[in-house]
Parts: C-alpha cells; sequence; structure tokens
C-alpha cells in the first residue's frame, strides 16, 4: 500500500492479491460449467455482491447503517448509462470508461451523503438513507430530459469481443465481466478494512472521544467509509446496468434496498464472504419460490408471485437472528472454532452504545 | 504566593492554563483556574465530586468549548480539536476506559499510533513495558479490570506523548496495581512527560505527585507540594479532611 510497515496481523499484500487472484480464477473458470441462465444469475450475485460488500464493510466496521445503498447502485447505474451512450466510441474502452463514470458517480454522491451521515448515527442516519431511496423516483422524473422518469435510461449492447465470440455466450461473458468487477470492489474492500484505515473504521465505532484522543479524524473517517461503501455499490449497479442494458428507479425500490441489508445480516454482518452468501441467497431465494409455485394452479401461483419471497425472506431473517445471529458465516466459523473455554466474554459489562457490532475477525 | 501563581520557569511549560472558566448555562464549572505542569512534572489536580476536574481535562482537550483564558501545551496556544491534540504531543486516558470493544488488546494499542512509521513494534514494545505481550490477542473485553485500565494506558503512552492527561489512573485498583502505577507514572516521568494527574486515591496523589491543585466548585483554593496541599486547612475542609478520616 505504501511504505510504511505492515500492521501486526495484516495480511500481505501479495497474499490478499493471490487468494483474490485464485478465488477470481476460480468463479471464471466456473462460468464454463454454467448454462446462460445460470451465467446470468451468477451476474447478479457478482453485481449485488458489490453493493453488498461495501454495505457490510461499512455497517460492520464503522457501524454506520445505510438503508439508501440500492439508491447509490441506482447512480452507479446512471453513471454508467449515461456516459456509455455520451462516448463516441465503442468496446472495452466504452465500457471502462462508463464503468469509472459510474464509480465517479456514485463517489460523488456517496460523499455528500457521508459528510450528511457523519453527523449522525442509528436510525438518523438510517432515516436519512431511506429518505435518499424513497426520492430516486421523484429524482428521475424530476430531471426527466436526462434521467428520463420511470422508464430510465437505455445503454447500447456491450457484446462478447470478437476474439471470444466462438467459445463464450453472451450470458457467459457478462457474468464473466461482473465477477472481475466484483473481485475488484471486494479486494480494494478488503485491503481498506484489513490496514490502518480499518482500525481506524472500527475504532471510531466503539468509541468515537477516545478515537478522537487518540488522533483518528473520526468525522474524515466516516465520511470516507461511507464514500468508499458508495463506490462499492456505483460499480455494482453500473454492472447491473450493462447486464440488464438498462437503468430504471423501478428496479431499485425500497424492497430492493432493504433486500441488500437482509443479504448482509443473513451473510453476517462484518463479513463479506457473509455478503457473498447472503447476494447468492437473494438471486436464488426468489427464483427458488417461482419454481415452486410454477406447479401451482395459475389463481394460486399469481397470487404467491412476489408476496411469497417477502414472507420467506421474513421467516429466513428470523429463523437466522434466533440460531445463528452472527449469520451464516458465523455460524460456520464458530462451528471450525470453538471459543477456548478459559476466555468467556464478560455478560457484567454495559451494552454496547451501537448495536451494530461485527462478528467475526476482522481480516 | 503559591508555586501556581508564581511565573513559568525558564522555557515555556508543557501546559499553561491561565484564567480558564467554563460554563455550562448559568452554572461555573470552571472559574478563572490557572496551573501549569512543566517538563517531568507530576501535578495532581484533587478535589470532591463536582468540582470541575474532568472539565478542565476537557477544556485541554478541546471537548468542550472555555468561555474564558487561554491554554497553552508548549508555550503554543492549543487549537480547540482533540484530533490534533495527538500530533502535539498530547495523550489522554479516560475516566470510563474509552477502549475499542470490537478490537484485541494489540489492536487497541495500535490505534494510539496509527500515523507512525512502525505502529507494530512501537506497540509490541509498549505491550512488553507493561506486562500485556500475552494477551496481545486477546479481545480487550475479556481482560480483568486493571488489566484493561492497563491497555488504555498503554494506548496513551505509545504515542509517546509529552504531555499525558490522566483521569482517574488509580480507580478501581487494587494496592498492588496502584503501587505498580505510580512507579509507572514515575518512570513516565522520569522520560521528561508532563504528567497531569486526576484521581481521589489521596495516598497515591500524595505519594506519587510533585505538586497538587485542589479545585472546589470551580475554582483553585490551594496547590503547593502534597504536605503543603495536606497541611492547608482550606483543603482539610473542603476535601482531605473527609476523605482521610474515611479512608
Amino acid at each position: 500500500m505504501n511504505r510504511r510497515q505492515r500492521l501486526p496481523g495484516q495480511r500481505p499484500l501479495v497474499r490478499t492479491l493471490a487468494l483474490a487472484a485464485g478465488w477470481t480464477a476460480v468463479a471464471l473458470l466456473g462460468t464454463f460449467a454454467l448454462d446462460p441462465f445460470r451465467n446470468y444469475q451468477l451476474a447478479l450475485v457478482a453485481a449485488y455482491l458489490c453493493a453488498t460488500a461495501g454495505l457490510t464493510v461499512l455497517v460492520g466496521a464503522t457501524g454506520q447503517l445505510s438503508l439508501g445503498h440500492a439508491a447509490l447502485m441506482a447512480v452507479g447505474g446512471y453513471g454508467y448509462a449515461l456516459t456509455s451512450n455520451a462516448l463516441p466510441f465503442e468496446g472495452a474502452a466504452r465500457f471502462v470508461v462508463a464503468l469509472l463514470a459510474g464509480a465517479a458517480a456514485s463517489a460523488v454522491v456517496g460523499l455528500l451523503l457521508g459528510l450528511a451521515a457523519a453527523r449522525l448515527s442509528g436510525p438518523y442516519l438510517a432515516g436519512l438513507t431511506l429518505a435518499v431511496v424513497v426520492a430516486l423516483p421523484a429524482v428521475a422524473s424530476t430531471w426527466s430530459t436526462v434521467l428520463h422518469g420511470d422508464q430510465g435510461v437505455q445503454t447500447d449492447f456491450e457484446g462478447v469481443p470478437d476474439a471470444l465470440r466462438r467459445i463464450i455466450a453472451l450470458e457467459q461473458w457478462q457474468a464473466m465481466v461482473a465477477v472481475v468487477v466484483a473481485a475488484v470492489v471486494v479486494t480494494g474492500l478488503a485491503l481498506l478494512r484489513g490496514g490502518r484505515f480499518g482500525l481506524r473504521m472500527q475504532a471510531v465505532r466503539d468509541d468515537e472521544v477516545a478515537a478522537r484522543l487518540s488522533g483518528i479524524p473520526a468525522g474524515r473517517v466516516k465520511v470516507l467509509a461511507f464514500a468508499a461503501s458508495s463506490v462499492a455499490a456505483g460499480l455494482g449497479g453500473a454492472v447491473l446496468c450493462f447486464v440488464a442494458q438498462a437503468v430504471s428507479p423501478g428496479a431499485y425500490t425500497l424492497g430492493f434496498s432493504l433486500l441488500l441489508v437482509v443479504a448482509v445480516v443473513i451473510g453476517g454482518l462484518g463479513s463479506i464472504l457473509g455478503a457473498a452468501l447472503g447476494s447468492a441467497v437473494i438471486v436464488l431465494l426468489p427464483w427458488l419460490i417461482g419454481r415452486l409455485t410454477a406447479g401451482l394452479p395459475t389463481d394460486a401461483a399469481q397470487r404467491l408471485d412476489g408476496n411469497l419471497a417477502v414472507l420467506v425472506f421474513g421467516l429466513l431473517l428470523i429463523t437466522v437472528m434466533a440460531l445463528a445471529p452472527q449469520g451464516l458465516h458465523g455460524a460456520l466459523a464458530s462451528r471450525r472454532r470453538r471459543r477456548p473455554p478459559d476466555t468467556p466474554r464478560q455478560i457484567d459489562e454495559p451494552a454496547p452504545q451501537k448495536v451494530l457490532v461485527p462478528t467475526e475477525e476482522q481480516r | 504566593m503559591s508555586a501556581l501563581t508564581a511565573p513559568p520557569r525558564e522555557g515555556a511549560p508543557r501546559l499553561a492554563v491561565r484564567g480558564l472558566s467554563v460554563r455550562f448555562g448559568g452554572l461555573a464549572a470552571l472559574d478563572d483556574v490557572s496551573l501549569h505542569v512543566d517538563e517531568g512534572e507530576v501535578v495532581g489536580l484533587i478535589g470532591p465530586n463536582g468540582a470541575g476536574k474532568t472539565t478542565l481535562f476537557n477544556a485541554v482537550c478541546g471537548l468542550v468549548r472555555p468561555s474564558a483564558g487561554s491554554i497553552a501545551v508548549g508555550g503554543l496556544p492549543l487549537a480547540p480539536d482533540p484530533v490534533r491534540l495527538a500530533a502535539r504531543g498530547v495523550a489522554r486516558t479516560l475516566q470510563g476506559l474509552g477502549l475499542f470493544r470490537g478490537l484485541t488488546v494489540r489492536e487497541n494499542v495500535l490505534a494510539g499510533r496509527l500515523d507512525a512509521h512502525d505502529p507494530g513494534s512501537d506497540t509490541q514494545r509498549q505491550l512488553a513495558d507493561l506486562g500485556l505481550a500475552e494477551h496481545a490477542d486477546r479481545p480487550v473485553g475479556d481482560l480483568p479490570y486493571p488489566d484493561q485500565k492497563k491497555v488504555a494506558l498503554a494506548r496513551a503512552l505509545v504515542a509517546e506523548p509529552r504531555l499525558l492527561l490522566l483521569d482517574e489512573p488509580a480507580g478501581g485498583l487494587g494496592t498492588d496495581d496502584i503501587a505498580a502505577l505510580g512507579d509507572l507514572v514515575r518512570h513516565t516521568a522520569a522520560t521528561g512527560c508532563a504528567v497531569l494527574l486526576v484521581e481521589h486515591h489521596v495516598d497515591f496523589v500524595m505519594g506519587v505527585c510533585d505538586r497538587v491543585v485542589v479545585l472546589d466548585f470551580g475554582r483553585v483554593i490551594a496547590s503547593g507540594t502534597p504536605d503543603e496541599v495536606a497541611g492547608d486547612p482550606a483543603v482539610d475542609e473542603a476535601y482531605l479532611g473527609i476523605e482521610v478520616t474515611a479512608s
């Protein structure tokens, strides 16, 4: 990262990159084994992972809860679409420039929101971010000459590069691109959290006054954390736009925003692996339910379609909270290493002020 | 004339507080308080509850705005921003420990040294100095209270402060721990650090401090060496009489 010494316990940069490259290679090879629809689902999971990984780092490491990450995804999506449509050239260069523009747009919005967020906490911050999602359709129709209201913005299709067209189908190509972007986002977030900035975020989360007295600029840390999380979400939105060739307010509803939070909580707050598991759950579960209800009579299927998924998510969330409060990742991790009996958690301490505390080792 | 109103000795004192007043609405938490702490000196700030001791600390740290007066560290006026204190060589412990509950012992101490080139080895040395090395990778909340106090102290010391503010460092500690703490404070001062501490434990204050400043209702009512202060009838009346007979 820089020439300064690594922190004790911090994973060496080379190892982090090797780990990321390994997982990415596995995912890319995996796309060859999947049929087009599965690859489409994989692309969705990868796009959602960008947003949920950003969210889980934000909530887990800084204790700032955002209910508005869908709106930040939408910002990335609009940034991508508008830039892509405006660019005079095509192909990979257009995709990369548009992607960066999406990231930049979400960085600006994230920075502005973060400035407000640094002055708010808990339910007030959650309320602010909630308002942003709710305001999205109104924003899209207010500036309808650019954002095209409820219809959203269509983008040109980015096909498979000529050299690969014979061996790779479109869906597989999209999944591969999505996986690579998600890998970059996740690696960036892991590096951010594993280093000095990660410690600063957690110090601010645990005791802001003590952090400031230790020379940690709490306000700036919170703003930057929010902006970084926002960029991650924006890249997810841009990838989603790349896959769907369109971005519209209808895709980024309040329900979807809350679903991102559900994914993070189910996976295990603060865990990037958990965010990946949670993203897979929110992509696969509605589809599975759709498959189940497809066998029912048309009338019943129509009634259940959409509604049942919400119900199941609610039940799933309650079940996870009751049985594995630390989420899927927490449950997996505690099975592997049991806490030694001589180190019981103190239970007579006053309850921590922040409700949202990370649940696993931080790196 | 007491030591406190005398002009500072050669060179600027590490901490110079002049005519400091802090008001919370109509209440004067501090009223025209002046004191100074020199290099290598340990000054104790005592007084009954509500006398304004922690308020003085908070004012020095920029956590509350004074309504009048000045605070200078090393002869330079202090910016009212706690974040910049560390860079000025000021470290402080908090009454409520202020530990980062989600972090390990080592990470808590690291957090006090993050701007350094190599915080890892500084932290390791500080942990070893305080006998915390074997607990370094445990969650800080798992440690017994006296050790948690040590972690808070280690986090302040690891920044190699030139002015150390200790808010009730002996609170909640047993006799042995208090003796060890006294040695540590004297040792820190011997390296040239100026120490200002707030403490209720009278024996500790009298044993470890070069000078003692007594606050009552936001005003300095006495100051001087521990012996001078202990013999001051005003202090007996306001504070020490009660404390001495109680302990």
